[in-house]
């Protein structure tokens, strides 16, 4: 956060003095970690991934299978007990350091065994296998935000390399499942440490991807859907909507009320839109975008309004800037003649303007900017 | 130990526990595979991040009902004349030395003149790639292939075919 030039202007306004501005910079200058420091701990840790695995590439001759694996095998518990004793100790980044080495480790170790064994196949089982193995001890012992991302990336290309391997009704459901499984592992997870970041991490990661894939998904009511389609979403529906209702239940056992009502209608409200986008038989056609723009409004209508109860501003501003967004593209799809095109940008601009009127009304009201 | 601590030594143990439960079951098929010298042709290596490897095809004279393979309705290989020939059959037929091409990763293409060809690879290392690739130029070579008793094929290493040139 930048703060110099606005806590200088707040002094020569009046609003605070000298003393609070001291304070809120001591506060501020405490151990924290911005952007810029995950960008370089991410190339680091990119750079030593990388290093195990072209060091396990090389093959090297002058080591037997045996001495390889021997190696592998005792890398791999001193990793895991390095995690260990740096939890016991409390020191958080010297585990998470420990926590990636073991994952790294174990993702070279199936290159390792794909060389000594002389196996292949395609690379999703690799990173299932990876999955199966590391994702336990990073859920149960992951600590920082950064640990939450790697974790959330891998699954993530797992469901990719699954679905670029012509995929099928298995991958399909587990790809689908992804957002709401990360929100469902982040308020699931046992009570940590105040400064743990990892759940907020993994939260978020939930939460940006379910908006995506609503936002996405949207894209359905622009294409003809037939009841065979519409079919073989519902038939992939049921683990994504289970995962949904647990969130959900956790979510109102223990989140402040505002914030477990902005949960449930992203979740629910984002498989309800998904849902009938692309699991209701519908034509090509006006009529059915029209639909899909209702139904897009109302979901992101519906989640800018909770957010900005529940204080989450960020969120609420995406909200209004999709809602923006979404409003002026409907003169692409209903105006078709030079002339239409300019009443089209005309209705457009004043739902926008609208849109901007009732954001600093309910701004004002609410005290949030 | 409180029930965290065991779940989070548990999970730690894992990766462990699946790396030696990968090399026991990889050493397990091995003890009891055959080997064989089967024939190929083609080659192109590669050096991606996963490691250098040598990709070749498989080279067979094929007989029996190929049309098993080519309609996917599940075919095996029976492996004969030490491995310079295959017999197509229904996968579930036993045969002395049975290949099934899904668990080998073999994706089978038959072409006319009763010949079976499979893709596969072998993974080599940096020092010994470029010999390697100068033999595959020079010389017909085979492929010394091992055969697990449940029906996994897999390379060992590629060599000169009798009689060619000298091993790397």
């Amino acid at each position: 956060m930048r703060l110099g030039g606005k806590l200088e202007e707040w002094r020569a306004a009046g609003l605070t003095d000298a003393a609070t501005l001291d304070a809120i910079r001591a506060y501020e200058a405490r151990d924290q970690h911005g952007v810029g420091w995950f960008a370089v701990a991410g190339l680091g840790v990119l750079a030593v991934s990388l290093g195990v695995m072209s060091l396990v590439a090389a093959n090297w001759d002058q080591l037997s299978d045996g001495i390889k694996l021997a190696a592998h095998l005792l890398l791999l518990t001193a990793a895991a007990a390095g995690v260990e004793w740096f939890r016991r100790t409390g020191r958080v980044w010297a585990g998470e350091g420990a926590l990636f080495l073991l994952a790294a480790l174990v993702l070279a170790g199936i290159a390792l065994h794909a060389q000594v064994y002389q196996q292949s196949g395609p690379l999703w089982q690799a990173l299932a296998w990876w999955a199966a193995l590391s994702a336990p001890a990073i859920l149960l012992l992951g600590r920082t935000r950064l640990t939450a991302i790697g974790l959330g990336a891998m699954l993530i290309a797992l469901a990719a390399s699954y679905g670029l391997d012509g995929g099928d009704w298995l991958g399909e459901t587990l790809s689908a499942s992804l957002p709401p499984a990360l929100v469902f592992a982040a308020l699931a997870l046992p009570g940590r440490e105040a400064d743990d970041t990892f759940r907020a991490g993994l939260f978020g990661m939930g939460i940006t991807l379910t908006l995506l894939v609503v936002s996405l998904a949207h894209i359905g009511w622009v294409f003809d859907v037939t009841a065979r389609d519409a079919a073989s979403v519902w038939e992939r529906a049921a683990a994504p909507a289970c995962f949904v209702a647990g969130a959900c239940w956790l979510a109102r056992r223990d989140q402040p009320p505002a914030e477990a009502r902005l949960i449930m209608v992203v979740l629910a409200g984002g498989l309800a839109a998904v849902l009938i986008a692309l699991g209701l038989p519908h034509p090509e056609g006006p009529g059915s975008r029209f639909l899909g723009v209702l139904s897009f409004l109302a979901f992101w209508g519906g989640t800018a309004l909770l957010a900005l109860r529940a204080g989450w501003l960020r969120l609420f501003r995406l909200g209004v800037a999709a809602i923006a967004a979404r409003l002026l593209i409907v003169y692409f799809e209903l105006f078709y003649s030079l002339a239409f095109t300019g009443i089209g940008l005309i209705v457009a601009g004043l739902l926008t303007l609208g849109l901007a009127w009732g954001w600093t009304r309910i701004v004002r009201r609410t005290g949030h900017g | 130990m409180d029930r965290n601590r065991m779940l989070a030594a548990l999970a730690l143990a894992l990766p462990v526990a699946g790396a030696l439960a990968s090399i026991a079951a990889n050493e397990s098929a091995r003890a009891g595979a055959s080997e064989w010298r089967i024939p190929i042709a083609g080659y192109d290596p590669r050096d991606p991040l996963r490691g250098r490897y040598v990709q070749f095809r498989y080279v067979w004279q094929a007989t029996g009902d190929t049309a098993l393979c080519e309609k996917g309705d599940g075919c095996a290989l029976c492996l004969e004349q030490g491995g310079a020939a295959v017999r197509a059959i229904p996968a579930g037929v036993s045969c002395p030395a049975r290949v099934l091409p899904a668990s080998s990763d073999l994706a089978l293409a038959f072409e006319p003149g009763r010949r079976a060809s499979a893709s596969s690879r072998l993974w080599v290392s940096e020092a010994q790639a470029p010999g390697l690739e100068r033999q595959l130029r020079a010389y017909p070579m085979v492929a010394v292939a091992r055969l697990t008793r449940d029906g996994r094929l897999f390379p060992v290493r590629l060599e000169p075919a009798r009689g060619q040139g000298r091993r790397p």
